[in-house]
C-alpha cells in the first residue's frame, strides 16, 4: 500500500516537473526587434540556420544575433529600447543591462555551457600509461572561429559605449567557446581590463592566476601579472 | 649412595619454572582448549657420583578457567644406602634361636622418588587457587636375619634382603591475588594422605605442615618474585620484553636463586631460556646448581633429612644437572585477538555487481579499531559473506599498543549472474592472523546482479566493455566500412564525415524499448554486447553501446544527464527519454576547436572541451534513441537537448544537468 503511494506522490512529482520544464522550455523570452537600415540575421538555435529578418520581427533572447555593416538594429525588451552594434556578432542576452549579481550568473552560465567535466572522481584507480597512435594535424588558425571579426567589433562597440557588461559577456562568450584566444595576448588584456572596470577582482584575479601557469611570452607574463597584483591589491584591500 | 637428589631440584624447579599465563583472552560464550606437552631430557651429577641422564615429562590442559598440569619423572630415584653397625647377637651357652624375627632388622639401603606431581589451578578474574598432589614412593630394602643350623648348637646367621615398599599422596594449597603489578601468594604444604595400608616403620618420612608466602612483582613480560617456607627463601625473576626480536615469538629468560634456612645449609643457582622455534615448538634449555658441602649425613641428620622431604623437599648435596628438550604447544580454542572493535561505519548497504571494480578501490565502510594489549598486533582485515558474493582481505595491518585506527573495508565481487533478483546477504567482518580470529562485526547486504544499476550516471561507466571480442570485432568492421565509405565520398571534405558514417552504421538498427515495468526503482542496463545481440535497448542501454563501439575504436565520450528537478535527498533512474530523466552522449569529434570553420557547426551544435590528452576539441551531442532514424536525427535531437537544458534552463548552473566523461 505505502509503496503504491510513493509510486504515485513520485509521478505526481515528475508530472509536475515535466509541466514545469516544459514551460521553461517554450517559455523562453522573445525580443521584438527593428531593423531599421541594412540587413540583420538571427541563428536559429535548434536547425542552426541563419533566418534574415525583416524590418519587425521577433527573436529569442537566448540566441545570436549578426548584423551586417551599415545596418542598424533596435531591440526592444519590454520599455528598454537597446541599440545594437553594426558588423557585429553578438547573444542577444548579453545586451541588456545587468545588476551585479545578473552578471556573475552569466558568467557561471556561460562557462558551464561548454559542459566541461567535472573533477575527476577520485575514487577511481588513477590510470597510468602512454597513449600511442598517429599524431593528430593541428593547425591552429585563427581565422577559423567562424564570425571573428564580426565579435570583435561587438565588443569594442560595446566598450566604447560603456556597456561593458555587454562587452565582457560577450569576450566571455567568445573565449570560453575558443580557449586558444586565451594565447592571444590582446583579448587578454581586454578581458581582464573588462573585469577590472567592472569591479570583478575575484573573477581578475583567478583568471591572471591561471594564466601565469602558463608559459608565454614575456611581455605577455608581464601584463598578466600587473593585473594580477591589481586584483590583489583590491581583494586584500592594501593602498600603495 | 645412588644417583639422587635430583628430583628435589625439580621439585624446585617445577615451582620456579610456572608455565605463564600468555597475553590472550578468550571470546566469550566458547570453551578455549589448550594442550602443551614436553620432553626434557636431562645429565646430572650428584654428590660425586657418576653422571646419569634422566627425563622429565611435562603436560598442561587449560580449559576455560581450569588449568591442569603433570609431571612424570623417569630413572630419578633417590637412593640411600645405609651403613649399619655390624649385628652383635649374644646366644646364651645353651641358647636357642627360636624368634629369628625377634633381631631387629636393620635396612641397608633407602629408596624413594616422587614419581608423579598433579596439579588443578582455577583461575578468576585476579584470583587464582592452585591445589596439588605428589605421589611418594618409598622402598625400604631390608636385612632380614636367617639362622641355619649347621651342628648342633651351631648356627649360621645370613642376611637376606626383604624389600618393604609404601606409598602416599602429598597435598598442598595455595592462592594468589594479582592487584595490578602485585601478586601474593600464601598457601600450606604437608598434607599427607597414605595410598597403603602398610605401616610406616623404619626411617619415616614424617609429614609437617608448612606455611608458603609469597610476593611477586611485575607483569607477565617481567617479573620478579619472592618465596619463603619454613626451610627455604628464594628469589626468582623472568623476562620476554628484552628479547622480542624473534620475529613476534618471544624468548623467556628466567633466573633463579635459593637459600636453606633451617637446619640445612646449601644454596643453589639456576636458569631456564626457553626460545620459541615457531608457535608450536619451543625448545627449552636449563642449568642447575646446587651447593652443599656434605656428601654423607649422619643417622640423626638423615632422619631429619627424610622427614622434611614430605613436607617441602630440599637439596643438601652437591650437584649439577643442565637440561635440553622440547615442548609443543597446541591451541584449539579460538583466542581473541588483542583488538577491540570501537566503532563502524558502511556506506553501501547496497552494491551492484556491474560496480565491482568500484568497490575494489572505494571503500563500502570503515571499522575503527584499538588495541588492547601490551605487543603489536598484527592481523589481516577479513570479510565474507553467507553466500560467498563479497570477500575481501586486507594485506597485514599493525596496530602500535594502545593504537585507534580507522581501517577502510573494501570489497570483491564476483561476476555471477544473480538471475535479476537482488540477494539479501550478511557480511562477516573479522580480524584474521595465522591461526586465530576474531569477528569484529557484521552488516546486512543487498546484492544486485551485474545489469542492475544504481541509478546513478556515473556509475554506467561500469558497463562499457570496449574490449570485449564480439564488441570489437563488430565496430572495428563498421570502423573499416565507415572509412571506405568516407573514401569513396569525393565531397566529403567534412572531416566528420567519418564519425558520422561511423554512428549511422553501427546504429541504424538500434530501437528505443524502454525497461520492463517490474524494475522502476533498480533500472537495468544492458552491456553493449546484450544490446549488439538484441538490437534494442532503452536511453542507458544505447548510451552504453554507443559510446563502446566510438570508444573501442579511440574516440573519446562523455555522458549527459538531465535530471528532473527532484528533491535532493530522492533518486531517480533515468529510464524513459522525457519521462523521469535523460541521458544522452557527447562525442568528442577529435577536431580541434580552433578547425570550427571547416565542420560548418553553428554555434549551439557543439562544445569545446578538452579531451583526455588536454586539447581543446569539438564535442558534438548525441541523441542514442535517435539512432534508428539516422546521423542527422540524432545530432539534432542531441542539439535540441543540449539547448533546451544547457542554454535555456541553465541545467548545469541549476545542476540538474551533469556531465561524467567515460
Amino acid at each position: 500500500m505505502y509503496k503504491s503511494m510513493i509510486y504515485k506522490t513520485l509521478a505526481v512529482v515528475f508530472f509536475i516537473s515535466l509541466i514545469v520544464n516544459s514551460e521553461q522550455a517554450s517559455a523562453q523570452e522573445k525580443l521584438w526587434i527593428k531593423l531599421e537600415k541594412g540587413s540583420a540575421l538571427v541563428l536559429n538555435p535548434t536547425t542552426s540556420e541563419w533566418i534574415p529578418l525583416s524590418s519587425k520581427d521577433q527573436v529569442p533572447v537566448k540566441t545570436f544575433l549578426l548584423t551586417k555593416p551599415d545596418s542598424k538594429l533596435i531591440v526592444f525588451r519590454e520599455t528598454t529600447v537597446y541599440e545594437t552594434p553594426a558588423d557585429g556578432y553578438f547573444f542577444a542576452e548579453d545586451l541588456f543591462s545587468k545588476t551585479r549579481n545578473e552578471l556573475v550568473s552569466a558568467l557561471v552560465r556561460i562557462e558551464t555551457s561548454q559542459l566541461p567535466a567535472g573533477s575527476p572522481p577520485s575514487s577511481d584507480k588513477p590510470v597510468v600509461g602512454l597513449t600511442y597512435g598517429k599524431e593528430k594535424e593541428l593547425e591552429t588558425k585563427n581565422d577559423e572561429v567562424p564570425f571573428l571579426k564580426e565579435r570583435k567589433n561587438a565588443i569594442i562597440w560595446f566598450s566604447k559605449q560603456k556597456k561593458y557588461d555587454s562587452a565582457l559577456l560577450s569576450i566571455k562568450r567568445l573565449m570560453v567557446k575558443y580557449p586558444e584566444l586565451y594565447k592571444n595576448q590582446d583579448q587578454v588584456n581586454v578581458l581582464l581590463s573588462l573585469y577590472e572596470k567592472l569591479e570583478l577582482y575575484g573573477y581578475l584575479y583567478d583568471e591572471s592566476s591561471r594564466l601565469m601557469t602558463q608559459k608565454t611570452a614575456d611581455e605577455f607574463d608581464q601584463m598578466v601579472i600587473k593585473w594580477n597584483d591589481v586584483a590583489k591589491k583590491q581583494l586584500t584591500g592594501r593602498r600603495e | 649412595m645412588t644417583k639422587g637428589f635430583i628430583f628435589l631440584l625439580f621439585c624446585w624447579s617445577s615451582a620456579f619454572a610456572q608455565p605463564t599465563e600468555p597475553d590472550i583472552t578468550y571470546l566469550a560464550g566458547r570453551t578455549p582448549v589448550r594442550l602443551s606437552f614436553g620432553i626434557l631430557p636431562a645429565l646430572s651429577t650428584f654428590a660425586g657420583q657418576s653422571p646419569f641422564f634422566w627425563t622429565r615429562l611435562t603436560g598442561q590442559v587449560t580449559l576455560d578457567q581450569f588449568t591442569f598440569n603433570s609431571q612424570v619423572f623417569l630413572n630419578q630415584s633417590q637412593t640411600f644406602s645405609i651403613k649399619n653397625p655390624p649385628l652383635l647377637i649374644n646366644l646364651p651357652a645353651q641358647g636357642t634361636i627360636v624368634n629369628p624375627s625377634s633381631i631387629v632388622n636393620q635396612p641397608n639401603s633407602l629408596e624413594f622418588q616422587f614419581p608423579f606431581i598433579f596439579g588443578v589451578k582455577w583461575t578468576s578474574g585476579d584470583l587464582s587457587l592452585l591445589g596439588s598432589m605428589t605421589v611418594l614412593t618409598k622402598k625400604t630394602i631390608l636385612q632380614k636375619p636367617e639362622l641355619n643350623s649347621q651342628e648342633e648348637n651351631l648356627y649360621t646367621v645370613t642376611w637376606k634382603p626383604d624389600n618393604y615398599s609404601v606409598a602416599s599422596g602429598l597435598f598442598s594449597f595455595s592462592g594468589a591475588w594479582t592487584l595490578n603489578w602485585l601478586t601474593v601468594t600464601t598457601g600450606v604444604s604437608g598434607l599427607s594422605i597414605p595410598f597403603s595400608s602398610k605401616p610406616d616403620t623404619v626411617y619415616k618420612m614424617k609429614p609437617v605442615l608448612s606455611p608458603l608466602i609469597g610476593i611477586r612483582f611485575g607483569t607477565n613480560g617481567n617479573q620478579a618474585e619472592v618465596k619463603w617456607t619454613a626451610s627455604r627463601l628464594g628469589f626468582s625473576g623472568k623476562t620476554t620484553e628484552k628479547f622480542n626480536f624473534f620475529g613476534g615469538l618471544k624468548p623467556e629468560l628466567k633466573l633463579g636463586y635459593e637459600t636453606g634456612t633451617g637446619k640445612f645449609s646449601w644454596q643453589r643457582a639456576g636458569f631456564e631460556f626457553a626460545l620459541p622455534l615457531n608457535r608450536i615448538i619451543t625448545i627449552t634449555t636449563s642449568g642447575d646448581w646446587v651447593f652443599g658441602n656434605k656428601h654423607s649425613l649422619s643417622d640423626q641428620n638423615f632422619r631429619e633429612f627424610l622427614a622434611l622431604q614430605a613436607a617441602n623437599p630440599i637439596p643438601i648435596l652437591s650437584s649439577s644437572t643442565v637440561s635440553i628438550g622440547f615442548t609443543f604447544h597446541f591451541d584449539a580454542s579460538e583466542r581473541n585477538i588483542p583488538v577491540r572493535l570501537i566503532d563502524s561505519r558502511f556506506y553501501q548497504s547496497s552494491v551492484y555487481t556491474a560496480k565491482r571494480s568500484f568497490y575494489s578501490y572505494n571503500p563500502v565502510g570503515s571499522v575503527d579499531l584499538y588495541n588492547t594489549g601490551e605487543d603489536p598486533a598484527e592481523f589481516e582485515l577479513i570479510i565474507r559473506s553467507k553466500n560467498k558474493l563479497a570477500f575481501y582481505q586486507s594485506g597485514k595491518v599493525t596496530l602500535a599498543p594502545s593504537e585507534l585506527r580507522s581501517l577502510p573495508v573494501y570489497l570483491y565481487l564476483p561476476d555471477t549472474s544473480l538471475s535479476g533478483i537482488p540477494v539479501h546477504d550478511q557480511l562477516e567482518v573479522a580480524a584474521v592472523t595465522e591461526n586465530l580470529q576474531k569477528r569484529l562485526t557484521t552488516f546486512p547486504l543487498t546484492v544486485y546482479d551485474r545489469n542492475s544499476w544504481d541509478g546513478d550516471t556515473f556509475s554506467l561507466k561500469y558497463f562499457l566493455s570496449t574490449q570485449d571480442p564480439d564488441l570489437l570485432s563488430f565496430s572495428k568492421s563498421a570502423y573499416l566500412f565507415a572509412l571506405t565509405e568516407a573514401g569513396k565520398d569525393s565531397t566529403a571534405s567534412n572531416p566528420l564525415s567519418l564519425l558520422e558514417k561511423f554512428i549511422s552504421l553501427t546504429g541504424s538498427r538500434l530501437q528505443y524499448v524502454p525497461d520492463p515495468t517490474s524494475t522502476f526503482i533498480t533500472d537495468r542496463v544492458q552491456y553493449p554486447v546484450e544490446t549488439l545481440r538484441r538490437k534494442v535497448g532503452d536511453c542507458e542501454d544505447l548510451v552504453v553501446f554507443t559510446a563502446s563501439t566510438l570508444m573501442s575504436v579511440g574516440y573519446n565520450c562523455a555522458v549527459v544527464d538531465i535530471r528532473p528537478n527532484m528533491p535532493e535527498n530522492m533518486q531517480a533512474p533515468t529510464a524513459q527519454a522525457g519521462s523521469i530523466g535523460h541521458v544522452f552522449l557527447l562525442v568528442d569529434t577529435g577536431i580541434p576547436v580552433t578547425q570550427t570553420g571547416q565542420t560548418g557547426f553553428g554555434e549551439f551544435q557543439f562544445v569545446t572541451r578538452r579531451n583526455k590528452l588536454g586539447e581543446f576539441t569539438i564535442w558534438i551531442p548525441i541523441e542514442t534513441t535517435a539512432l534508428s532514424e539516422g546521423f542527422k536525427k540524432a545530432f539534432s535531437e542531441g542539439v535540441r537537448h543540449y539547448y533546451d537544458e544547457v542554454i535555456v534552463n541553465n541545467g548545469v548552473e541549476k545542476g540538474h544537468v551533469q556531465i561524467y566523461d567515460l
